[in-house]
């Protein structure tokens, strides 16, 4: 049987990785996820460093079958060893790296970090939301749409 | 381009250089040679041009022969003297010989004008005069030789001093970028820790609610009200940091813009406490930063609606009216009040008058002030009996007229 073309990957299954130093917005985010009922494996990395590494299958990452490349990335700006900038600017001049979706989650609502994840090619940002009603909001608005999203394959 | 006229080296009488055109024979020579004598130097020109290349160089003073007066000569030492420094005067002295032809020449002369600082010296005339009318002249030229120096002394200074502010400023805000950011670093990081144990005492609640009593439940709410208020005043905090500091520039701003946005800021509250704004049209144009303006009006609207007795739907009034060059702006409510005691302290950093049972950070009113002197205006209140209510009133400028 032929297969068929993958020309796109929509977002069924895919896994998605959380860049975020602080535990408890990882701890909310994940609890966001499972209350919108979103079934994607989620990965959580600490550090800018990190963050390549899972990237780049280095480390303790090395095991793809363990610790598969994700499709999208929601991505903390202030984080420690390698910004937030720093880790966008880095996949964007990684050929293996570039169709990776960037989405910034910051609490940061300053006009030059966001024109700054902006030029350096992010492909959305999200201010994090003070109250937890308008994390869990934001966590379905946004999968509302993405789960009719067309992803580019990445290599 | 202008010229300096001046010699490069010294501007020492001794070195004071002459320039001298007389018409061919000896007249120049001798004349040169006799101030020679005198420790003067001079030099003889051939022609006109030659002249006035070299005093172009630097000189001190020009000797003519009337002889060698003739439009286009004339033409030629006009165009030089007209591109002499702000200083400079160069004087000349012309040799007449008196008759018709004089007259004539003499004529010719004149079309200089006032450019030209021309003396006339008659023939014949004794040494001693000619010495004494060059000596007069040397005398005027280093005169300005030294409003010269003092010039340059002072554009010196000036551009020490301007350097010396350039890099104060450059340090000074270099500072400020440097506390901005460490301000915002540090509300962003106590913002942080408030959100998570806003989100946690509200987790608390969803999942565990049914495992708590009442009471366990009422304890949960009222940690993440605190944690909510918190947060408010660090973000009112912030602001006030932003109006105190940020840069301002005024220009003329719609007063009624401003009005509507801060309207539309609190339509919901409004809509909800039955509040009855009135606006009285038309409002003039102020000199302000709309932003500020925004705010500054969005806290006084903020707070009559806030600060009224339960169940009292708030009345709420808003007018402006030209007072010479300024616009006073007021908004009357039929709130609570202020007991005059208070007039002055409420606009300060974190004054407030209700206990925690009223909502409010203690910021507003000191953004309030804050952000009008910063545009140039003043702000008061009118409260206490026999009026109801307060009225808070600021003035700003009107924008300036362009003239």
């Amino acid at each position: 049987m032929e297969t068929p073309e993958r020309v796109h990957h929509s977002l069924d299954g895919h896994a998605i990785l959380l860049a975020e130093d602080n535990e408890d917005d990882v701890f909310m985010m994940k609890r966001a996820f499972r209350k919108a009922q979103i079934s994607n494996p989620l990965y959580a990395v600490g550090d800018g460093e990190l963050v390549l590494e899972y990237l780049e299958g280095r480390g303790e990452f090395a095991d793809r079958t363990k610790f598969p490349f994700p499709l999208i990335m929601f991505l903390d700006l202030n984080m420690p060893k390698k910004s937030g900038l720093e880790v966008i600017k880095y996949i964007r001049h990684q050929p293996s790296l570039q169709k990776l979706v960037i989405n910034v989650l910051s609490s940061s609502t300053r006009g030059t970090d966001i024109d700054s994840a902006a030029v350096s090619g992010a492909n959305a940002y999200f201010i994090k939301p003070t109250r937890i009603e308008k994390f869990q909001e934001l966590i379905e608005s946004w999968y509302n749409l993405a789960k009719f999203e067309a992803f580019p394959v990445s290599s | 381009m202008t010229m300096d006229f001046s010699p490069s080296g010294s501007t020492s009488a001794d070195s004071a250089a002459i320039l001298i055109l007389a018409p061919t024979g000896n007249d120049g020579p001798l004349t040169a040679a006799f101030l020679s004598e005198e420790g003067k130097f001079a030099l003889v020109c051939r022609t006109m041009s030659e002249l006035c290349q070299i005093a172009q160089q630097g000189c001190d003073m020009i000797l003519l022969a009337e002889e060698t007066l003739n439009p286009p000569s004339i033409q030629i030492l006009r165009e030089t003297l007209s591109h002499q420094s702000p200083w400079s005067d160069i004087p000349i002295t012309v040799i007449t010989s008196g008759g018709e032809a004089s007259q004539e020449r003499l004529r010719i002369l004149s079309s200089l004008g006032t450019s030209a600082n021309v003396g006339l010296l008659e023939r014949p005339f004794r040494r001693g005069t000619l010495l004494s009318t060059v000596e007069v002249a040397l005398r005027a030229r280093r005169r300005q030789y030294q409003v010269r120096d003092l010039l340059v002394e002072r554009e010196n200074a000036r551009a020490k001093l301007e350097s010396i502010v350039q890099s104060r400023t450059a340090e000074l805000r270099d500072t400020n970028a440097q506390l901005e950011t460490l301000v915002y670093s540090i509300a962003h990081d106590l913002r942080a820790p408030l959100r998570s144990m806003q989100a946690f005492s509200k987790i608390l609640i969803e999942d565990y609610g049914p495992n708590l009593d009442e009471e366990g439940v009422h304890y949960c709410q009222r940690i993440a009200k605190s944690s909510e208020k918190m947060d408010y005043l660090v973000l009112d905090l912030l602001s006030y940091g932003k109006t105190a500091r940020s840069d301002m520039e005024l220009e003329s701003v719609s007063l009624e813009d401003a009005w509507r946005v801060a309207l539309d800021q609190f339509e919901h509250d409004i809509h909800k406490l039955h509040a009855v704004v009135t606006s009285y049209p038309p409002f003039p144009k102020v000199h302000a930063h709309a932003a500020t303006l925004t705010q500054i009006l969005a806290n006084l609207l903020g707070n009559a609606l806030k600060f009224v007795a339960d169940g009292v739907p708030p009345v709420i009034q808003f007018k402006a009216h030209e007072k010479d060059d300024r616009v006073r702006i007021t908004i009357e409510d039929n709130g609570s009040g202020v007991p005059p005691e208070y007039h002055e302290k409420i606009f300060r950093v974190f004054e407030r008058l209700h206990r925690d049972q009223r909502e409010g950070t203690g910021i507003g009113l000191a953004i309030v002030r804050k952000g009008t002197e910063r545009m140039g205006g003043r702000v008061g209140l009118e409260s206490g009996p026999p009026r109801k209510g307060s009225l808070f009133w600021i003035e700003l400028n009107k924008p300036p007229t362009l003239s």
